[in-house]
């Protein structure tokens, strides 16, 4: 099965990096062929041109709900997946509508698709690294797709 | 009306928020919008070498890094005091034109077309890109992906990456264009100037032939007479990559030219304590609070400042659609009556996607693209620069300060959204006290007809992230005189 891990976020924006530094923690660590890792700081139909062509597709990215404590890490599919993300642009559409625009055009849209979030709680400051409980939430959410991953193969 | 003190948005909320207030009879006294800011830049650029910034400034923003990357280069370029060959000039400017066509196609089709093919208030549930391809057909819908999928292949070859762009840096480019991917491209580009011209044809049967749109078009409630602001190259045509910021009044007359390098002279920051957002205005103006007329420094960088601002478009179907916009819409083709309604926004952006279009084949189409002299080495001592392109929703400026190695150490952003902050509030208001009547009830639609005032400026507010959610969730309270919520809408 042909597989994407996608880690999304910012890299510069401190916490929401955290979907990005999950992936490269997978890197490191992931030898499998069917398996690739990519990390991106876009949005909806841009998500769609990484994650086309895969069967499945794992997202990783930051999660702002200010329910939970930041590193909480919170598994979800595509229907649970509400606007509770946090905040980008209005220029684009949803990652929802986007999957149903590609599959409607006929495109190869992966069957299984998991996403991972992880709450953080700033990221909106210019600054590299994730504060010190989103990066436990890294390791948690690494550790679980690690098994994941395990179970699958 | 009692003075009502609005809490800056929390951090946690993360989102816009609209707040209507309404006077006792249920008309509308004012309206406000808050969005989040992105902090620290300046210090996060302080002590990085200058030639870093152009890869990392494309992670500002999620929808347009291709601006960010080519207007930090621009800075990095002027920093070193260096003259880029012309190949490199035309390499950057052939990138930015594909990212051009392909980014105002997502807006019209993605963001605006659902409002006008579907309706202004219709159910949200159709109100969308998938409405709008039940409507006009599955084959709009191919050719909006395919032209994407052709615009990307582009840019990662000429940008080095299909996202994050790496290829411009202070003296040039680094990657040259091969000739026989040239010969190949030139076919996807006569594609792109026909993908503009069927956006245009789509823009006049749904919503210039519709007397209702073209009505709520002209309407007060979407107009302001303001300043315009956009680059022009030497003939005053509109120039996305390159040539002098042109100003023109409310009457259209020139009201300041100038180079990059003098923006400070020309604009000033004016801060609300409720808002993290600046709003820039016209220094020699003078801010005179969120009005506009003569008097008010306010101005607007959008695609229809462009066109307002320039004499015309320097490709010959832009400009023939130049002339039908302004003749429709003022009665002067020459462009020289400024158009003041918002919602017209929308067609300046197309006739602006058939420009970057047609200008892209213009310049796949000489074969000197391919010459391999892309870059001059930097040889001058670093000191400071500024650099600016149009990005998709209006004038970008990166300024940076650097000691003479080229360490950065003072950086200064003004965003294409910026620049509208005091117009897209002032539209909001207006749009709001046009369309919220006392005794009528304010349902979804209405206030969709006020999220349009927002939506023409196509707002990018974060100017940072992603997010899978995708849209930017929207809030808009209704508040009575005493500011208590009586009514939510959440949009996500």
């Amino acid at each position: 099965m042909k597989t994407v891990i996608l880690g999304l976020g910012n890299p510069i924006l401190y916490d929401d990096g955290a979907g990005c530094e999950a992936a490269e923690q997978l890197r490191r660590w992931v030898v499998a062929p069917e398996v690739e890792i990519r990390t991106a700081s876009v949005g909806g139909l841009r998500i769609l041109d990484e994650i086309t062509g895969f069967d499945k597709a794992i997202i990783i990215d930051a999660l702002m709900t200010g329910r939970t404590e930041p590193g909480t890490v919170t598994k979800m599919s595509v229907e649970e997946l509400s606007g509770d993300l946090h905040a980008s642009c209005l220029h684009d559409l949803s990652f929802s509508e986007a999957l149903k625009l590609g599959k409607m055009m006929g495109m190869m849209i992966p069957e299984q698709i998991t996403i991972y979030g992880i709450e953080v709680a700033d990221p909106y400051t210019l600054q590299e690294g994730c504060s010190s409980a989103v990066l436990d939430g890294v390791g948690e959410a690494v550790k679980r797709i690690k098994e994941d991953l395990v179970e699958e193969h | 009306m009692k003075q009502i003190k609005i809490d800056p948005i929390t951090r946690l909320e993360g989102h816009g928020k609209i707040d209507i207030f309404l006077n006792d009879d249920g008309s509308v006294a004012n309206a406000y919008f808050q969005v989040p800011e992105l902090r620290g830049f300046e210090k996060f650029c302080q002590g990085r070498p200058v030639e870093e910034l152009p890869r990392i400034t494309t992670r500002l923003c999620g929808v347009c890094p291709e601006a960010h990357h080519l207007a930090s280069a621009k800075a990095c370029d002027a920093v070193y005091g260096v003259d880029i060959p012309p190949t490199a000039k035309k390499l950057r400017e052939l990138l930015y034109s594909v990212f051009f066509a392909a980014d105002h196609a997502v807006h019209f089709y993605i963001l605006a077309g659902p409002d006008f093919v579907c309706g202004p208030s219709a159910p949200v549930a159709e109100r969308n890109i998938l409405g709008l391809i039940a409507k006009v057909g599955i084959d709009a819908g191919k050719r909006v992906i395919k032209h994407r999928a052709q615009a990307q292949e582009i840019i990662q070859a000429l940008g080095g990456k299909k996202i994050h762009q790496v290829s411009s840096i202070p003296g040039g480019v680094t990657i040259g264009l091969k000739d026989e991917d040239r010969q190949k491209w030139i076919g996807y580009c006569k594609d792109f100037v026909e993908f503009g011209q069927f956006t245009i044809k789509v823009l006049h049967d749904i919503v210039i032939a519709n007397k209702g749109y073209v009505d709520l078009i002209l309407s007060d409630a979407y107009t302001h007479k303001t300043y315009y602001m956009g680059m022009v190259d030497q003939n005053n045509k509109v120039n996305f990559y390159d040539g002098m910021i042109r100003v023109v009044g409310p009457d259209g007359k020139e009201f300041a030219k100038f180079e990059a390098k003098d923006y400070l002279q020309h604009i000033a920051e004016h801060v609300e304590s409720y808002s993290y957002l600046k709003y820039p205005y016209l220094k020699q103006v003078g801010w005179k609070g969120l009005v506009d007329g003569p008097q008010s420094g306010v101005y607007r960088a959008t695609p229809l400042s462009r066109l307002n601002a320039s004499e015309g478009m320097a490709t010959p179907l832009a400009q023939a659609e130049y002339e039908k916009f302004y003749e429709t819409l003022t009665g002067d083709k020459t462009g020289r009556t400024p158009v003041h309604q918002t919602l017209a926004t929308h067609w300046a952006r197309v006739i602006e996607l058939l420009y970057a279009a047609e200008h892209a084949l213009e310049l796949m189409s000489d074969p000197s693209v391919c010459d391999t002299d892309i870059r001059t080495i930097p040889k001058n001592i670093p000191h400071e620069g500024v650099g600016v392109v149009e990005a998709p929703r209006g004038t970008l400026y990166h300024h940076y300060v650097t000691d003479n190695k080229g360490i950065v150490t003072d950086a200064n952003l003004i965003v294409g959204t910026t620049n509208n902050n005091a117009a897209i509030s002032m539209s909001i208001k207006k749009a709001a006290q046009g369309v919220i009547k006392p005794g009528v009830e304010v349902t979804e639609g209405i206030l969709n007809m006020v999220e349009m005032a927002f939506r023409a400026y196509d707002p990018c507010f974060g100017c940072a992230t992603h997010t899978l959610a995708g849209q930017m969730p929207l809030e808009i309270n209704l508040r009575n005189p005493r500011g208590e919520i009586v009514k939510v809408f959440r949009r996500s």
